[in-house]
């Protein structure tokens, strides 16, 4: 099983294996957004707290900031054993969409459950966080 | 929590996430612009780095083709005195 796990990762795209958390987090994101954009799945959370086409603008928004920090990912390719990004604009626009999607939804949560709901929205939080310091320090790597 | 806080936590949710929207994109653009000006900036940097080297190619094979020639008049200007000599 390892030895066919090991094989199966070998097969995969360089910017797969080398960044599977990121990519991961943009295949949660999208048929997220895609549900909640078609009206399939709905939040209690956003719809108590937000008008019916600003939660639609979310949507919307998750699902572009995913599909760019995808698209931002899918360019990185191995050159002398560094991982080098060719569509990194793409990158940062989806990195700042999906960060500002997350946080609008962490407060939501907390504003609709209260104390409850910290624990509840606290990967929203993190998710927001992360891509903060990830898009700031490239931006500021790439002006230096 | 009181429905008006709720509703003023909702505007300003909205104006931050049509905000986060609408600079993300401005961001694109400008990212995009000084993505394509450095491009430029690098393929400029890299004929002018070329033109140099050509430059400094051509200078050595004249350097080159001047002492050639200056052993060639050398050659020919001994092998005159040799010919006035046998003669």
């Amino acid at each position: 099983m390892t030895g066919a796990g090991r094989r199966l990762v070998r097969r995969l795209p360089a910017w797969m294996r080398r960044q599977p958390i990121e990519v991961m987090v943009c295949l949660v994101g999208i048929p997220t957004g895609l549900l909640s954009l078609a009206g399939l799945a709905t939040s209690r959370a956003l719809d108590q707290v937000l008008p019916w086409w600003v939660t639609k603008l979310w949507a919307l928004c998750l699902i572009a900031g995913c599909a760019a920090w995808l698209g931002g990912l899918t360019s990185a390719r191995e050159v002398d054993g560094r991982m080098v990004l060719w569509r990194l604009p793409l990158l940062l626009l989806g990195l700042r969409l999906l960060s500002t999607a997350a946080a609008v939804y962490g407060v939501a949560i907390v504003v609709t459950a209260g104390w409850a709901g910290v624990l509840a929205s606290w990967p929203l939080w993190v998710v927001a966080l992360g891509t903060t310091v990830r898009r700031l320090d490239l931006a500021d790597r790439v002006r230096r | 929590m009181n429905s008006e806080i709720v509703t003023l936590i909702g505007s300003v949710l909205s104006a931050l996430l049509g905000g986060g929207l609408v600079g993300g994109l401005l961001a694109y653009r400008r990212d995009r612009r000084q993505e394509r000006q450095a491009e430029a900036t690098a393929d400029d940097v890299s004929v002018q780095n070329w033109n140099a080297r050509l430059l400094a190619r051509i200078a050595e094979l004249e350097r080159e083709l001047d002492a050639e020639r200056h052993l060639r008049r050398v050659l020919e200007d001994r092998v005159a005195r040799l010919e006035r000599g046998a003669s």
